[in-house]
């Protein structure tokens, strides 16, 4: 830390004073964010929190003009939490950023006008930064992570402050995408069943009266919420919504997205080109789509087992993911793994299609009567061993849940074809509809 | 400290009263004890209540260690006793009526008998409840109004010489001490009582009682009493009720599974320890004692109660002890108090005179000594208190005051043991009374031996043959006719030596009748109390004893005896009783008996102190007890100190059960224990002028361990060791699965998840199974499902269970009820039982799926084999498979599925036709709102 004379730290402390009272009283938002975005460890931030250390009675400088102690008690609280934010006691400067949020908040409450939003966004997507790393050192140190439960209750608060008629509302989807990540990362993502219904039916809002960054984070999340619920068809509209309207820019966000959005396709039987997987660095999915192609069971299952760790570890508890020290990418990149393995059954429905197609070859007349041993005996050489009681098992499941068309044959162990159409398309519907 | 103080007058005034009731009872007796009753009743009220004060306080002792901690106290106490004493006569009568007024407001106002006997039978209400519904209620009751009529005949005794002045030593601050400790005793018990019985007036009528003693002695004690009685008893008392059998089974502190016998037994081991300082204090004044009493109070009562309530917890807990002694003390009590007495007055009278502390002292370990010796080990006991009549210094009294104390609580747990001896064996009992009634006729010396050695098989005999007269004369009869057979078995010098377990009750039973009529009337009070307050078997007996015990003591043990009678009898029979008890002249001999007893046992006393030395407070808790540990650790040289005690507290338990039945066995040890045998033995050994038989003609088989209790339900479980959190959790779910309590299960989990992240150990993969498979199959949530995936480990993968689990988790999602029955037959651990109650969907679901998809029919057999139905046997045997195919039949016809027979006759299910008609049906005794009884239909027919 470089050496900060008394008399720098005092014109560094002034000048951010009537910086901030400037930019509150000029409604100069953009200002504003860039005095509260203490993530975005900007110079001037450190040299004012440098200055702070050596100055330690910021509060009594507040106090001396009128103008700063307006906003004393936001300007405290925030000195306060950008000392300890400087000196690297994140739970302090949760702590202390939180009051400082709870006294901005209370502010932009008196505001008519929502000139402050962006600066609103920013205390927001601070406090749950703050809190994750905070969380982080309290993990580090043995305890339990609580900070980022109580910052998600802070931004519950905040929403209920924009939920309303006046012009603030359209702020209310940022907040609730913040709740999105609070819930995903806290494993409690049965929370956020109560905003999406204030956003989706409450008339105040008209979902594209928001940002259009909003509504693609938003329509990712709730995407992904129907991942969770196995509710295909919506997951799919969602995430569709939400890689159509995302910047083609940010080619990160739209792995992210597609990361749901390939399984979730696979499984309404719209494979996706290899060159898509191979723009967006979506390896782990081409030996799925390559199985699926093939009806290659054995390689699905592999693939399978491989990314397992990958596909379930997203959904671990937020406590496990900060113990395991994950990276955010890991997390995010799950919840998939039930998917995919349901896509098993087409996979069976594409190696009967292949064995179909070979009998047609030799013996057209009786192609559609598929023979259980012979099924039994393409399993094997795929290297999976399975009696004719579970194949007859596993043809069943295929006819009744219509990705096969004809009957099975009990007695003489044979799967009989529909001469029309015997193996189904599912062309965007879900399996079994 | 007032408690302390009022055990220590409680002892002195108990010594002194001993003596001069004897005295003074005995002349009552002789001449009044039928003709007037009142007189009589007052006098052997009065010395019922010495006695009761004595037996309850010496009970007390016996049954607490911290007890004999308080007779410590009580040592110096009897200093100033001894003063009190001498100027109690006058005094006294001041005292006594002040005690009386303070129990006649208690009672009633007007008759201090019916005050008495009131609160007293309140008391022994409670008490008989607790202990014999019947019968020790009426004896309560009797023995309160034999309290209340003690008074009063105290106050008339002071008309008499020796009563005057026993009264007014009772009722004197040493008096009022001794008495109030008495009161105390007895509040303690009527209190205990009441507790148990939870009648507040009775506690009331206590705690005026005690406090007006208390007041006499300290307030702190009334407010102890009050508040005792208000607050902690009642509990303590419920518990030690319930307890009580399990302490007539064995040592009342295992039997106290209930805090109240811990706090009892905690009680007793802190006084202990100050019963030793007490001891040291003895020579110091009253006030000394007090205090080491009140501490030892306090530390008792720490844990219950305020600093005033504290010691009134402390009482409560000492009440509590002293109930559980006292129920069997007082069972014990009744023949013993009046040997202790009668021996005591024919013995101490002189003693007293010259050291009335030393006598007050040695009258109170005498009669420590000799309830103690009565109750647990009388033989042995009795014999050292003969001893230390003799022994009258204040030193011996001292000594045997920390003896006493180790044997009461031995004679405690002896009495519950003799309880229950005497219950089973009620010829034993009964040879203990006619014993002692003998061995005060025969001479305080002679005799004293004897009745304070009483075998507990000769207690339990006496018992028995009470438990089995249907009123007051067959009592009086059967008492009469155990004197007989007691005098001549002591004659004879059998009596520790014959087996009274087996000896038949039809020879007291038949000869009974002839007995004497006047006694009958306060037996046949307390026997009609008896029989109909016996709710416990156990504690029967041990009431039948009591009220026998009572007449026979009534003179001497007037008091106790007297008590217990005027229980039975109530208020109204209490007088009677206490006539009839006086008439019953075997009870002052018997009492005489318990005197030498005393005496004895304070000597033995000594010895088992400086024997016990090494014995701890535990082991002294109960005076039998801690002597039988202590012969025990004699005789067993190999064990160290530690282990010693350990095993001691341990078989304490039963000793105490044991003990009682000693106290009447002793002579002849049946006694479950061998220790109380050997102690037993020993003290007999010890006991000189007991000349007690030797060891060599101990039937030692007779000491073999025999299981007492009579319960075969428990409340509580017994641990061996500290218990694992995460095995009593795994249990719990593991039976909760078995039992198809999902929620039970649940619960389970969710702590043992806790204590798994706590990094306890336990069967973490075999739970992480039953996890997978609970969210798999009953959770339906996937999430949850993938967070518990994720969260195992390779090492968890590769478990057999943990991946039988995952298996049936990919069977499930992706439909394949193949594989799901397979992996059902093959499930290890319980995983089949989470599977149980997922079998019916997936069979549903597998039908629903077969009727859709084959056509056009599809055999049952195989269904049979494919949905679980067939037996265990993979291939399934024709038979096997027959019954799988029945139950296959049944279930599918259940579910609205089509079966018809194919060409061969083969039942076939028809796919086409049950694919339209399958349902789930509906449990039979599932209703929406989950009560079938609360049907719609059931309520429209109905209305």
């Amino acid at each position: 830390m470089a050496y900060v004379s008394m008399g720098e730290a005092h014109r560094r402390i002034t000048e951010y004073l009537n910086r901030f009272c400037d930019a509150v009283s000029y409604q100069d938002s953009s200002m504003l964010c860039r005095l509260l975005s203490f993530s975005s460890n900007s110079p001037s931030l450190l040299s004012l929190a440098d200055a702070l250390n050596v100055f330690q009675d910021a509060s009594s400088l507040i106090r001396q003009s009128d103008k700063f102690s307006e906003y004393g008690e936001i300007l405290a609280h925030l000195f306060r939490s950008l000392q300890s934010y400087r000196v690297g006691n994140l739970v302090e400067a949760y702590l202390a950023f939180e009051k400082f949020a709870n006294a901005f908040v209370q502010e932009f409450r008196n505001w008519e006008s929502a000139w402050a939003l962006e600066a609103l966004y920013v205390v927001c997507y601070e406090v749950r930064i703050l809190a994750e790393k905070a969380d982080k050192e309290l993990t580090s140190n043995g305890k339990s992570p609580e900070k980022l439960k109580a910052a998600g209750s802070l931004l519950m608060k905040v929403f209920g402050v924009l939920a309303g008629k006046g012009p603030k509302r359209v702020g209310a989807l940022y907040v609730t995408c913040q709740l999105f990540k609070t819930y995903f990362k806290l494993g409690t993502v049965n929370l956020c069943r109560s905003v999406i219904r204030s956003i989706e039916t409450a008339r105040i809002f008209d979902f594209e009266e928001f940002p259009r960054r909003d509504k693609v984070t938003y329509m990712y999340y709730t995407g992904r919420l129907e991942v969770f619920n196995e509710n295909f068809p919506a997951a799919d509209t969602k995430l569709s919504y939400a890689l159509q309207h995302c910047n083609p820019e940010r080619e990160r966000n739209i792995r992210m997205i597609l990361k749901y959005l390939i399984p979730v396709k696979l499984s309404l039987g719209v494979i996706p080109k290899d060159e898509l997987l191979q723009k967006y660095n979506l390896h782990e999915y081409m030996n799925v789509v390559q199985a699926l192609r093939k009806g290659d069971l054995r390689l699905l299952r592999h693939a399978l087992q491989e990314h397992e760790d990958r596909y379930v570890f997203p959904l671990t508890s937020y406590c496990t993911y900060l113990h395991l020290n994950c990276i955010v990418a890991v997390f995010l990149r799950s919840g998939v793994y039930l998917v995919l393995e349901k896509l098993e059954l087409q996979v069976y429905q594409r190696l009967m299609k292949k064995i179909y197609i070979i009998q047609k070859l030799s013996d057209p007349a009786r192609a559609h009567q598929l023979k259980l041993e012979v099924i039994a005996k393409a399993l094997r050489w795929l290297e999976i061993d399975m009696d004719l009681d579970e194949v007859e098992c596993i043809m069943t499941i295929l006819i009744y849940k219509n990705l096969v068309k004809g009957y099975l044959a009990h007695k003489s162990k044979v799967v009989v074809l529909s001469k029309q159409d015997p193996f189904p398309k599912l062309n965007g519907k879900p399996v079994g509809s | 400290e007032g408690c302390v103080m009022n055990q220590g007058g409680n002892t002195q005034t108990v010594a002194p009263l001993d003596p001069n009731p004897i005295e003074k009872r005995y002349g009552v007796e002789g001449s009044q004890v039928q003709t007037s009753p009142y007189q009589y009743s007052t006098g052997s009220d009065a010395a019922s209540w010495t006695t009761h004060s004595v037996d309850n306080q010496v009970v007390q002792q016996n049954g607490n260690y911290s007890n004999s901690n308080y007779y410590h106290p009580q040592p110096p106490v009897p200093a100033t006793g001894n003063v009190q004493e001498t100027s109690s006569s006058t005094s006294g009568t001041v005292n006594v009526a002040q005690d009386y007024s303070a129990y006649t407001p208690y009672q009633t106002p007007s008759d201090l008998q019916n005050y008495s006997n009131t609160g007293y039978t309140n008391y022994y209400s409670g008490c008989y409840q607790q202990q014999q519904p019947s019968q020790p209620y009426t004896q309560p009751v009797g023995a309160y109004q034999n309290t209340g009529a003690p008074y009063s005949s105290f106050q008339n005794p002071g008309s008499y010489a020796g009563t005057a002045s026993y009264s007014g030593t009772y009722y004197n601050p040493a008096d009022y001490q001794t008495t109030t400790g008495g009161y105390q005793s007895t509040a303690y018990n009527s209190q205990t009582a009441g507790g148990y019985v939870n009648q507040t007036p009775t506690s009331s009528n206590q705690g005026n009682y005690t406090s007006n003693p208390y007041q006499n002695y300290t307030p702190d004690a009334a407010n102890i009493h009050s508040a005792t009685t208000a607050t902690a008893t009642p509990v303590h008392y419920q518990q030690n009720y319930q307890q009580w059998p399990g302490y007539y089974s064995q040592t009342e502190v295992p039997c106290a599974p209930g805090t109240e016998n811990l706090p009892a037994t905690s009680a007793f081991s802190q006084s202990f320890p100050v019963a030793g300082g007490v001891a040291s204090e003895m020579p110091a004044s009253n006030g000394q004692p007090a205090p080491s009493y009140a501490q030892n109070w306090r530390q008792e009562t720490d844990s219950s109660q305020p600093p005033p309530q504290q010691p009134a917890a402390a009482v409560s807990a000492s009440n509590n002890a002293y109930w559980m002694h006292q129920t069997p003390s007082q069972q014990a009590h009744y023949p013993v108090p009046p040997q202790n007495h009668y021996q005591s007055p024919l013995e101490t009278k002189p003693l007293y005179e010259t050291p009335i502390q030393g006598h007050q002292r040695a009258t109170y370990p005498q009669e420590l000594n000799s309830q103690a010796s009565i109750h647990q080990a009388p033989l042995g006991y009795r014999q050292p208190t003969q001893t230390t009549p003799s022994v009258d210094t204040q030193r011996v009294s001292k000594i045997q005051i920390p003896t006493n104390p180790r044997i009461a609580s031995n004679l405690p747990s002896g009495y519950t043991k003799m309880n229950k001896e005497r219950s089973p064996a009620g010829a034993t009992q009964t040879p203990a009374y006619v014993s002692v009634s003998m061995s005060n006729p025969k001479g305080h010396t002679s005799a004293m031996p004897e009745p304070g050695t009483f075998p507990k098989a000769l207690c339990g005999f006496v018992e028995r043959a009470f438990a089995r007269c249907k009123d007051d004369k067959e009592k009086a009869s059967c008492q009469a006719a155990l004197k007989k057979i007691i005098t001549q078995a002591t004659n004879d010098g059998t009596i520790n030596t014959r087996d009274w377990d087996i000896e038949p009750l039809s020879t007291v039973l038949n000869t009974d009748v002839t007995n004497t009529e006047s006694s009958s009337a306060p037996i046949s009070s307390l026997q009609n109390k008896s029989p109909t307050r016996r709710p416990k078997s156990r504690w029967e007996p041990i009431v039948e004893s009591k009220p026998f015990v009572k007449p026979a003591s009534t003179f001497t043990s007037g008091v106790k005896f007297g008590g217990w009678n005027h229980p039975n009898v109530n208020n109204k029979k209490s007088s009677e009783t206490f006539q009839k008890v006086d008439a019953v002249t075997g009870s002052k001999p018997t009492y005489f008996a318990q005197n030498s007893a005393k005496k004895s046992f304070q000597r033995p006393v000594k010895r088992q102190r400086f024997a016990g030395g090494a014995i701890d407070d535990e082991e002294s808790s109960d005076s039998e007890k801690e002597l039988t540990p202590y012969y025990s650790s004699a005789m067993s040289l190999a064990s160290s100190a530690d282990e010693k005690k350990r095993r001691d507290s341990r078989s304490k338990r039963f000793e105490k059960v044991q003990g009682h039945s000693r106290g009447n066995d002793i002579p002849k040890p049946k006694i479950s224990n061998v220790r109380r045998g050997t102690a037993l033995r020993l003290g007999e050994v010890l006991d000189e002028s007991c000349g007690s038989r030797a060891v060599e003609d101990m039937d030692w088989d007779a000491l073999t361990v025999k299981g007492t209790c009579q319960e075969i339900e428990k409340r509580y479980l017994r641990l061996t060791s500290a218990p694992d959190p995460t095995t009593v959790y795994e249990t719990h779910a593991r039976f909760a699965l078995e039992a198809g309590d999902l929620t039970e299960y649940n619960q389970c989990l969710s702590q043992l998840k806790i204590l798994y992240a706590e990094g306890i150990e336990g069967c973490t993969l075999e739970f992480a199974a039953y996890s997978l498979l609970y969210i798999t199959l009953h959770s339906n949530n996937n999430r949850e499902l993938l967070s518990s995936m994720s969260r195992l480990s390779k090492e968890a993968k590769g478990d057999e269970a943990v991946r039988h689990a995952l298996s049936v988790r990919a069977a499930v999602t992706s439909g394949n009820y193949v594989m799901f029955f397979r992996l059902y037959k093959t499930a290890p651990n319980m995983n089949s039982c989470l599977m149980d109650l997922y079998v019916e969907k997936m069979r549903y679901k597998a039908v629903t799926f077969i009727s859709r998809s084959c056509r056009p029919s599809i055999p049952v057999s195989y269904l049979a084999q494919v949905l679980g139905f067939a037996g265990t046997s993979s291939e399934g045997t024709g038979e096997k498979e027959n019954d799988g195919m029945e139950e296959c039949s049944e279930w599918l016809k259940a579910h609205g599925a089509s079966l018809i027979a194919d060409s061969n006759g083969d039942m076939v299910l028809d796919t086409k036709a049950s694919s339209t008609s399958l349902f789930m049906p509906e449990p039979e005794d599932a209703v929406a709102h989950g009560d079938r009884y609360l049907d719609v239909n059931d309520f429209f027919t109905r209305t």
